[in-house]
This record gives C-alpha cells, structure tokens and sequence, in this order.
C-alpha cells in the first residue's frame, strides 16, 4: 500500500504552482553569484586590456585558463565536499604527492597507464579513509586532513628526496598536448566541470549532497545514505586532486613536491567565491569554475599591470573577503525582506488570503502570504507575469 | 471585563497588510490589567502578525496602538519594550554554557567599578525567581535544566518589575502536560500583580483553565471575542473555523480486533529504555503516551531505526512471517518504515531551501535511480503537496518561512510518494492548530485502514487517546500500562502514570 490515502478527498486543485520563472532566476544561485563573477571578470579583462592589447589576445586568454587548470580540477572536487558541509584542506599536498609519485613510477620505468592508475588509486584510496574516518567516527574534517596535508607535504619530500623529479617528454597527452586549439588541461578542465556540474544537478546523489549539506539530520532521519553520500563526496574531490597532481606534473614534465602548498586554499576560497558557505548546502561546480576563473585573470592582470609579486596575496585575499562580504549583506537583506516586507507595494491590498501568490519577489517569501487558493486553480504562473 | 478601567495595552481598528495579503483586518483588541486573554486561532489566522504588532515588531498600516491609554506612533521594539510590554517567544533563548543568574538577567548584569557585581546579580535574579515562586538554583547551569526549567527563566528575564503588559506565544507548546501546573502557577501570580497577560495556545483546556477572556480570530479578522464564561470550548472550535470540527474518535472498537504485527519491538534496551516490548499489527495505530524524559522520544528513534538498541530486537516482519532488523535508519526506510522526528526544524526540513528540497526528500531518499532531474523533482513536489494540502504561494517558497502547521504537513507530504507499511510518529501534532490535527489524525486513520502499522510517540496525553487503537503508558524508560483506545481517556491514562 501507499500512503496515497493521506490526501484530503476534498481538495480539487492538481498542483502547487512553480513560482514565475523571473522570480525563481533571481534566486538561483546561478544569477545571484554567477553574475557577479562574470561581472567582475569581464570588466577586469577590459580594463587591463585598455592598458595593453594584448590581454584579451587568444594566446593570453588561453594561457589564464591553462594556469588555472589544475587548481580548477581541484576546487571542482572540494565543491562537492563544501556542499556538503565538508572540507579537504590537505588536496594540494595529495595533488604533490601525487605528481612526484607519478614521475618517478615513469622514471623508474613503468608504463604511463599504469602510474596514472595507481596514482587515482591512491587518491580513491585516501579519499574512503578521509569518508570513513569523518562519518564513521565523526572526526572534524578540518583537524583531519590538515593532519592530512601535512604527512602528504613529508612522503612527498621523501619520494623526490627533496628535488624535482624530471619525466623529459612523458605524460605530454596529460599536460602539453595540443587538441582542437586547447591544451589538454584546459580540456580537463572544462570536461570535469561539465560532468560535476550534471552530477550535482540532474543525479540523485547530486541531491543527497545538497540535503546532507544543509540540514544532515533530516537527511539521515529521512533515510538518505548521508554517510556514504560523504565517503563518495571525499573519493570525488581525493581522486580529482591526485588527477590534477598528474597533470601539474605532465605540464611542467617534472614532479615537483612543493607545488601544493597554496593549492588546498586557494581551491576553498574559488568554491566559496562560485556562491559556496562553508555551512554547507549551498554552491555549484559553474560557480566555482567562474571562481576559479577569476582568480586566473586577477593574477594576470597583476602582472600585466606590473604589480610586483609579492601584493599578489593581498590582492587575492581581498579579492576573497570583498566577495563574502557583498554576499553576506545580500543575504542580510534577503531575510530583512523576507522578515518586514516594506509597505507600498504595487500590489494591492485587499485581497484575501485565497488570492494566489504571485506577487513581486519579496512578497512570495512572505510566510502569510504563503496560501494559495483551494477553489480555483492558480496555474497562470505566466498570466500573473503578465499582469504586472 | 473592566470596560471603565484604561487598557493595559490596545490595538483599536489596527489593519496590516503584507504584498498580496491582508494579515490583519481592522483588528481591536484590549488587554487589561490583572485579566489573562487568550488569543486562539488556525495556524495563519494572523495571530503572529497580531503579536508582532503589539510588541513593537511590526508596524500596522491603520489603526493605532494604545499602551496604557498613550498612543505610540511609528513604534519600535526597544520603545515599546520600554513602556514595559514583554514578549516570550516559541523559540527558546537561553545561553546554554551559562548559569541561571546570567540568563535571567543576560545583558543588564549589574557591575560595579567595571566589574560584574556576581553578589549583587546572584540576588537579584533569586529576587526575581521569588517573586515568581520559581524554584530554581541560580548558580545551576543551565544545560541541566528541563525545557520547562528554561522557559521559567525566559519568563523571569522579561518580567521585571516594570512589566505591565506580557505576551507568551504557545508557552505551553513545548511542555508535557504535568508541566503546565508551574507555568500556570506563575501567570496566575502576574494577574495578581496586575499584569495583563496576552495567552496563545492551541489548547482549548489550556486557555479554559487560565483565561479571563478569549478573543478568536480567522482569516485576519477577530470573529468572537467574549469573556472566558460566555464561551464553551464549541463556541471556540465554531468560531474558530467557521465551523465545527468532530473531534470525538469514530469507534467501532477496534480493539476486539486482532492484527498481524507488523513492527515489533523486544526487550529493547538504550540509554533511556530500560527493557520496553512493543508490538505495532498491520492496520493498527498504537499510541506510547508519557512525560518528557520518560523515553518516549528514544522508543520513537529506536522504533524507525534511527539509533540502534544497546540489546535487544527491532524488527519489521513481512507478510510472509520474515522478521529483518531495523537497524539504521536506511534499512528501515529500505524495509518500508517512514518516520517524523519531533523537531522538524532541526530534524527535518532543509530550512534555508526550496519547498519542493525538503517535500521530496522521501522520494529522494527511497528511489534507486541514479537520475533525478529538477523537473521531476518539481512535479512530485508539486503532486506531494496539494496531496499533503500545504498552504503555499509555490513550490519555490522557502520552507522555513512557513507557519509551523504547514512545515508539518510538509513532513507528512515527504512520505505520501513513498510505499510504507510502518509509520512511527514522534509528537506528530506538536505546534498545530486543532483543524490541522484533526486532519492528520484521519488521515492516519486512513492509512492504518489501508494495512499501515502506525506507532505515535506522544507527551500528549489527549492526543493518543483520541487516535490510538491501544495506548501504551511509559514512564522512566518502561512500559508501566496499556489502555483500549475508546478507554484511554487522558484522566485514564494520567492515573496509570501518576500510580506506578
């Protein structure tokens, strides 16, 4: 049997409506944070531009892109772990590791497939650990695999005995190839966006991330595999990061051990500049893409402007806490609104709480306005556009 | 009452609107000095916008505000707060890590050259507690105290002695019944001290037993408004929703009945259970009725999986006789189990997102296809909550922004799209205006009807009886008696509690 048999006989009204397709734009993250990101970037670009033709040449703009690709690898997976109320701060030393081990499998011998394999291997493997140990043992994440960073930065110091290992013209399909115009980073790049951006949209598990994300316990209460969900977000972003150490390593045709230190931060800081809380539930894999994005393109607009290396930093960070500041008062005035909606508004008052709710965006967060009419059918959600 | 005397505080004609709605229609209300009023009401009459008005939240587009007979233009929390209008709110606020004395008077401790004057705070506040005959230690810390405990501070805190006007919405809300003799005992003592006090609860008993006049409002407007002898409890139900509501259980004394069971619970032992046995037939609605703290929230958690028995079985049993353990909360969704936590702001909605997020979140958890679109999300969520009869504007309105009966119907539309054969509730009705209650009260009916074994957990004594086919009594983690439904009055059912 099914529960079918809840529903109140009475009531004739098929469907509760979708809001207005404006007011539900307006809301998306997609807009809210994507835009601004676009925003940003764009007029960034032009201004340096103006400065020197050159920026906006094809050479330079793919080279931006080609400079932030792994870290763009890596800040896709800690997406997943971010929307999920996780975190991974020990990725880029993993993404070293990773690179160094990759390097000296070849040099020593063995095949390119076989050191790509047992390099995601690890990654996997080191990802389950991570899942277990946070939702097995409830272990924070943060302590974790700071811990985590930290023995990666030391076995990949050991591996290399503290020096570059050198592959010479190995790996050149994962880092120096050339397809259809774009070098393969950048391929892999866009590819794992594409795909973690479907994962988290149109999958079930995409969903379950979100859920665990924003409230866990309704999520476990409710049945979802909250601690498998975790182990799956924690492979995802470990996997993703020892690929992107692969490609480092191919880009530069050596495994360097230091080239991790930055990278764990810098990935948090793009996810949470793509619309991410650190709270959790919330965040995309485009976002983060236009984080990652941006950050590329104010780093070469530093060096096109001829800032001196070291206000790269300061010029990043304040990149960071100018966006979380702007998002916080955005939504601080989304719950004022939604709290004391302001008089005056073009609606008029008279209705009864039967009218449906179509009003402007404010008014629709409004909980006495949240009733809708049981004895006729408020299916005009464009009609209400219309009439506005 | 005291028709002569000035009001304590008055809302005269007051209208407020919301874009698209009218909260508040040409509302008046008076309080007076010394006189309890009740405020009743359907979750979305307009009773939270009333309070917010009164209180200085929210101002009113006509109409006024009278406070002791002055008019207060353009009024702002802090002034009205300064007129001496005090408002305990449903959410507790309440420092958890400190002690009593630092949450009854919170952020006017008293210093001395700068320094917190600990002698002096510790004084005041049992001055306080005192006045109130609230028997409190002020040095306890507060994370041992019970709910009830918590509210008297909260209560302590707002009335100091330059309170004339005290508004508690749905104080009783969050307390088991035995409980209400304190918090009555203490608005009984602010009438005597000539407090007007502005009641809201969803408890007709509970506004009988303490009110001096009832007001009742609908759809924004007050309907009725008498003094507490001119009314029956009909009267309220009547005016209320514009109807009457049958409340009485529709019997054919089902208890004769046998049942297959279904959900089984043996010798079941956790922190809080000392050895309970319970047995949940197919078609049949098994009430487990007992104080706060007694265990009846754990029964509900180990009951749908959620924690794990320390020793022990939890079994659903199939038709065919197969018993498999309800051992997380997976397996027992896996095994057809459907669960409604208690707290369904921290245990159940994703508050901070969409309607249709947390509606589907049965379907979700249930499925097994590695595709879930948004589109199909939005159409179960739209199917799910007509089903569920959710008042809201759309299916995009953020879920935290609705009326407490609402987010609950919400709860129950998660399970309306997934095939359950065993539903454990956990204070299903908590919060919820009586239409609301009654509603999922039938529709559980319905569903033990279609071969549903259903298990309600409740601190409200009233409420099992009304549902059950057969009520457990629970106290200290046992079983202590089991009533018929059409006997388990709660009279019945207190004295089986009070007698062990």
């Amino acid at each position: 049997m099914t529960i079918d048999s809840i529903a109140p006989a009475e009531s004739p009204v098929a469907s509760v409506p979708s809001a207005p397709l404006r007011q539900r734009l307006g809301r998306s993250d997609a807009v809210r944070f994507i835009g601004p990101l676009v925003v940003a970037i764009v007029a960034i670009s032009l201004y340096t531009n103006a400065g020197n033709g050159r920026f906006l040449s094809a050479d330079n703009v793919e080279n931006i892109v080609l400079q932030v690709s792994v870290l763009g690898i890596i800040a896709i997976g800690q997406t997943f772990l971010i929307a999920a109320g996780l975190l991974d701060l020990s990725v880029g030393t993993l993404a070293a590791m990773s690179g160094v081990i990759g390097a000296t499998l070849v040099s020593d011998g063995s095949t390119e497939l076989i050191a790509v394999g047992l390099v995601l291997v690890i990654g996997v493997v080191i990802g389950v650990i991570w899942g277990l140990l946070v939702a097995g043992l409830r272990i924070p994440p943060f302590i974790l695999t700071l811990g985590g960073a930290s023995v990666f930065a030391s076995i990949a110091l050991r591996i290399s005995k503290s020096s570059p290992v050198p592959v010479r013209d190995r790996f050149e399909w994962l880092g120096r190839q050339d397809v259809f115009g774009l070098q393969t980073p950048i391929w892999f790049f866009l590819i794992v966006t594409a795909v973690a951006a479907f994962v988290m949209r149109y999958t079930r598990f995409g969903r379950h991330v979100y859920a665990v994300g924003s409230n866990e316990d309704a999520a476990y209460l409710t049945g979802i595999p909250t601690a498998r969900t975790k182990v799956i977000c924690f492979v995802i972003s470990s996997g993703l990061s020892g690929f992107a150490g692969l490609v480092a390593m191919a880009r530069i045709s050596t495994g360097d051990p230091r080239v991790g230190s930055q990278l764990a931060l810098q990935a948090i800081a793009a996810v949470v500049l793509g619309g991410a809380t650190l709270a959790g539930g919330r965040g995309s894999p485009i976002g983060t893409f236009f984080g990652v994005l941006l950050l590329g393109v104010v780093q070469s607009a530093l060096t096109f402007n001829n800032v001196q290396t070291f206000w790269n930093g300061a010029v990043f960070g304040s990149v960071l806490i100018f966006a979380v500041v702007v998002t916080a008062i955005g939504d601080l005035r989304r719950r004022r609104r939604r709290a004391r909606p302001g008089p005056g508004s073009s609606q008029v008052s008279t209705a009864r709480p039967e009218s449906n709710g179509s009003g402007d965006q404010r008014s629709e967060d409004q909980e006495s306005h949240n009733s809708f009419s049981l004895d006729h059918q408020p299916e005009d959600t464009n009609q209400t556009g219309a009439t506005k | 009452m005291n028709e002569a005397v000035t009001p304590a505080l008055e809302l005269v004609n007051v209208s407020k609107s919301f874009p698209g709605v009218l909260a508040l229609r040409d509302v008046s209300l008076s309080l007076h000095a010394g006189s309890v009023h009740a405020l009743c009401g359907e979750n979305g009459a307009g009773k939270s916008t009333l309070i917010k008005v009164a209180t200085g939240a929210e101002t009113c587009d006509r109409g006024e505000l009278r406070i002791a007979g002055q008019r207060v233009d353009r009024p702002k929390l802090r002034h009205v707060q300064a007129m001496g209008v005090r408002a305990i709110f449903q959410e507790r606020q309440i420092a958890m890590d400190l002690s009593v004395t630092e949450n009854v008077l919170l952020d006017r401790l008293p210093t001395r050259l700068g320094r917190i004057d600990w002698g002096h705070a510790r004084a005041v506040a049992a001055r306080r507690l005192a006045q109130l005959d609230i028997a409190l230690d002020v040095d306890a810390p507060v994370r041992s105290l019970t709910v009830a405990q918590l509210q008297m501070i909260e209560i302590a805190r707002a009335v100091s002695s330059d309170a004339r006007v005290v508004v508690m919405d749905e104080p009783t809300a969050s307390l088991s019944r035995h409980e209400l003799g304190p918090l009555f005992g203490v608005i009984d003592r602010l009438r005597t001290a000539g407090v007007a006090v502005l009641f809201i609860s969803h408890h007709l008993d509970e506004v009988f037993e303490v009110a001096d006049e009832v007001t009742v409002m609908r759809d924004g407007e007050v309907v009725d408004a008498r003094d507490v002898g001119d009314f029956t409890s009909d009267d309220v139900v009547q005016a209320m929703f514009g109807r009457s509501v049958d409340g009485r259980r529709n019997d054919q004394s089902r208890s004769a009945r046998s049942f297959a069971p279904r959900l089984c619970l043996e010798q079941v032992v956790t922190g809080r259970l000392n050895g309970v046995d319970v047995q949940v037939g197919a078609g049949e609605i098994v009430g487990v009725a007992g104080g706060v703290g007694a265990g009846v929230s754990e029964l509900a958690a180990v009951a749908s999986g959620a924690t794990r028995a320390h020793s022990g079985e939890v079994v659903a049993i199939a038709d065919d006789g197969t018993r498999r353990p309800l051992h997380t909360r997976r397996k027992a969704l896996r095994l057809g189990a459907a669960f409604l936590p208690a707290d369904r702001k921290r245990q159940g909605l994703l508050l901070d997102r969409a309607l249709t997020d947390s509606i589907v979140l049965g379907v979700q958890a249930e499925g097994r296809s590695v595709l879930f679109a948004p589109r199909v999300a939005r159409r179960i969520a739209s199917r799910l909550a007509v089903r569920s009869n959710v008042k809201a504007a759309n299916i995009d309105v953020v879920v935290g922004t609705l009326s407490g009966g609402n987010q609950q119907k919400v709860m129950i539309g998660r399970w309306l799209g997934v095939d359950s054969s065993i539903l454990v509730l956990d204070e299903p009705t908590a919060g919820i205006d009586i239409a609301s209650k009654f509603e999922i009260y039938a529709a559980l009916r319905r569903l033990a009807d279609d071969g549903a074994a259903v298990l309600i957990c409740s601190t409200d004594f009233q409420e099992v009886g009304q549902v059950a086919d057969r009520v457990l009594v629970m106290k200290s983690g046992r079983i202590i008696g089991e009533v018929d439904g059409p006997s388990a009055s709660e009279h019945r059912l207190l004295e089986i509690e009070m007698a062990s």
